[in-house]
């Protein structure tokens, strides 16, 4: 029974029952996407990305998408690492496929639906997590977000209670399962990590087949008073996938947290990421790499906002550019009028390949504090030659002298992972998706 | 061994080797001196392969065959050696992950298996101690924030990791403390035997008390303008090159 149809009609008729939101509340959220609009070409901050032609395009939302085979869990698992693992088809957390080992009392894993059938049944802790809902994204500007509010079916989430070590990384698999015709897919996921504890999350997202999508991704994660979270973003769409997704954190005292985001393929892919460091001492750290070709176009988004005295923020981001691929980075730094001893550092590099491809970084700063400690730079350059003559003077064949030296460009990007279990599987994932770049 | 007819070749544009002749025998070690920019590191360069040094004409053949067609790797893989003047620093690449994938590839291109983890290490370790140098800088990315010195002994080590049968040194003496020299001299020592070449350029004749040349061979203006044995080291020594321009008509300064 599946439908297509526009955007605008879907949020004018989003599905009549119970979703992400309750069936009101995702009517009015819908009314409030409208009102919010696509962002045109007059946004600034879409000024480099355009998901041309989506306004006239019939979409389906693909709830009821068929299973993913073991080939398709695979390509996007990570190997040599033990995870509890929540599998999202389509937007929609798929219990059936989970795999979930012991885990210390408290801790919930799962659907959000699971979690509000345990709220009402009282389990306090489920309802505290959706307390948490929909706080960060910013739905009242953000039109993507909004659609996702308004369009999501479910979300998987995550809560770690006070003082909670998660015993494992948590996978997040996210497939985007296209079927007969273009998709619309709403991922959502919500992780509130309580004070004092920790946890690895890994999302893997990914587009199969040659169908076109569009994903349009939201993560939300509270990161209480002296927790720390690690969370790693892998992408992997198809080259008819685009992708819009928004990763929203909010740090409090003391906590820390650092996300990576590696995007790997795709059509379009636009990701904002937003860190609001909001008590003292609170220290995020926002990485990227991105490894296009062909067609694909990149564009990052960082919006690190230091809300209070004495937080440090780190903001690294790597491309690799191929063929006819373009990467852009806009990253922002805001620095409040009392966020004194504020020490935020942003650095962006593009190494490009060819002529054809294109990098483009753009740093924004507002500091409004004055005892900070502020600096940015972003270089843009090839493979160096005389690098390249010294390996294979030495003996190395071209080809795999370049594969060499395009993997020690990413390489200081994992070495910014500190869950050291992650380190080289995402490696191995690396080094396998530049085996067709150089 | 290596055989350089009449050999041209420009840079940017600019001719800077004029008709180089010059023959290495197996088993020799050949000095190569001169003022600079006359040319030796362009000869190095052009031997190893390096892009953007156009060979416009002459012939160079190394083993018997013509060398100047081959790709870099190929060349390393066959034997050749270049020790950089300015050895390259690489960050994100371990040394030792270097010198075994550049081992390896070499072993390939010969047909050979490649080195197993444990050889590897033995092989290593053998070397560090022949070369008495600790394994400290093996573990860092290759060159990478080495001084310049440490840069040269590097060179070395990797030499004698890959064993190469004509070793091109381009003055990497330059710039060592006496222990540092002991360790590069020390190093193309122990490499001697009667399939082993070197061409070693140097400004210095200390270095050649140490490694005791078979000839020595002054570069002038792109051009080999005199050889000899190893006392016209000494002889250049003292007298520097303001000869070249009365005794050979070539510009002692280009
Ligand atoms: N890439 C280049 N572009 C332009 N000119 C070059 C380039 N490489 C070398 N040259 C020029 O070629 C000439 C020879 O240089 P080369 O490095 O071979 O000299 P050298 O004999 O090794 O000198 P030194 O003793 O100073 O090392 C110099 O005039 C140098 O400026
Ligand atoms: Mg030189």
């Amino acid at each position: 029974m599946s439908q297509a149809r526009t955007l605008a009609e879907w949020l004018e008729h989003p599905p009549a029952r119970d979703g992400l939101l309750s069936t009101e509340a995702r009517h009015e959220v819908a009314r409030l996407a409208t009102l919010l609009g696509l962002p045109g070409p007059r946004d600034e901050a879409w000024r480099y990305t355009r998901l041309s032609g989506l306004e006239q395009e019939a979409l389906e939302l693909g709830v009821e998408a068929p299973l993913p085979d073991e080939h398709q869990l695979r390509a996007l698992t990570p190997e040599g690492v033990t995870l509890d693992r929540l599998v999202v088809v389509n937007g929609r957390p798929v219990p059936s496929l989970c795999q979930i080992g012991p885990l210390p009392d408290g801790v919930g894993i799962g659907s959000l639906s699971a979690m509000r059938q345990a709220a009402r049944e009282g389990n306090s802790s489920a309802a505290q997590l959706l307390e948490h809902l929909d706080l960060l994204s910013q739905s009242r500007q953000r039109a993507f977000s909004a659609i996702n509010s308004a369009l999501a079916e479910d979300a998987a989430a995550l809560w770690v209670p006070d003082g909670v070590q998660l015993p494992r990384p948590l996978l997040v698999l996210s497939l985007v399962l296209p079927q007969a015709g273009p998709l619309l897919s709403q991922p959502r996921l919500l992780a509130v990590l309580g004070q004092h504890s920790q946890a690895t999350v890994l999302e893997a997202h990914g587009g199969f087949g040659d169908k076109a999508y569009l994903c349009n991704a939201v993560s939300e994660f509270h990161v209480q008073a002296h927790a720390r979270l690690e969370h790693v973003r892998v992408q992997r769409d198809s080259v008819a996938g685009r992708r819009v997704s928004g990763a929203f954190f909010q740090v409090m005292a003391g906590a820390q947290a650092r996300t990576h985001t590696y995007t790997l393929g795709g059509r379009t892919v636009r990701n904002e990421i937003r860190m609001e460091l909001v008590e003292p001492g609170a220290s995020g750290e926002i990485n990227g790499l991105g490894l296009l070709k062909g067609e694909t176009h990149l564009d990052n988004h960082t919006h690190v906002a230091h809300l209070a005295p004495d937080c440090q923020s780190h903001q690294g981001f790597r491309t690799i550019l191929a063929e006819r691929s373009q990467g852009i980075f806009t990253g922002r730094i805001q620095v409040a009028k009392d966020a004194q001893h504020t020490d935020a550092v942003q650095q962006c590099a593009s190494m490009v390949l060819s002529p054809e491809a294109r990098a483009v970084a753009r740093p924004q700063l507002e500091i409004l504090a004055d005892d900070v400690k502020c600096t940015h730079g972003s270089t843009v350059g090839s493979l160096d030659a005389n690098s390249l003559f010294y390996l294979r003077s030495r003996g190395i064949p071209g080809d795999l002298a370049r594969r060499i030296l395009i993997h020690a460009f990413c390489s200081t990007q994992l070495g910014r992972v500190r869950a050291s279990e992650m380190v080289n599987p995402l490696d191995r994932l690396i080094t396998r998706t530049l085996a067709d770049h150089a | 061994m290596l055989k350089i007819q009449d050999l041209h070749a420009t840079v940017a544009g600019k001719e800077i080797l004029k008709g180089l002749s010059l023959e290495v025998g197996p088993g020799e070690i050949h000095a190569i001196m001169g003022p600079n920019g006359s040319g030796k590191s362009t000869l190095a360069n052009v031997l190893a392969g390096r892009e953007g040094y156009e060979v416009t004409s002459g012939s160079v053949s190394y083993l018997g065959r013509d060398l100047l067609n081959q790709e870099p790797e190929e060349r390393a893989a066959e034997g050749i050696f270049l020790a950089f003047q300015y050895p390259v620093e690489i960050p994100g690449v371990p040394n030792l992950y270097f010198l075994r994938m550049a081992l390896n590839a070499q072993r390939r291109h010969r047909g050979q298996e490649e080195i197993s983890a444990e050889d590897f290490l033995r092989l290593i370790s053998e070397k560090l101690k022949l070369l008495h140098l600790d394994d400290g800088l093996q573990k860092r990315a290759v060159n990478e924030g080495f001084s310049g010195g440490e840069k040269k002994r590097n060179e070395i080590f990797q030499m004698l990791i890959l064993e190469p049968r004509l070793a091109l040194l381009d003055e990497t003496d330059s710039g060592l403390d006496i222990d540092a020299l002991k360790v590069v001299s020390d190093g193309v020592n122990a490499l001697r035997s009667p399939d082993f070449s070197a061409v070693v350029v140097t400004h210095y004749q200390r270095l050649l008390d140490h490694i005791v040349p078979d000839r020595v061979h002054v570069l002038a203006g792109g051009r080999i303008v005199r050889s000899g044995g190893r006392e016209l080291a000494l002889e250049l020594e003292r007298e520097g090159y303001g000869w070249i321009g009365k005794e050979s008509g070539v510009d002692a300064t280009r």
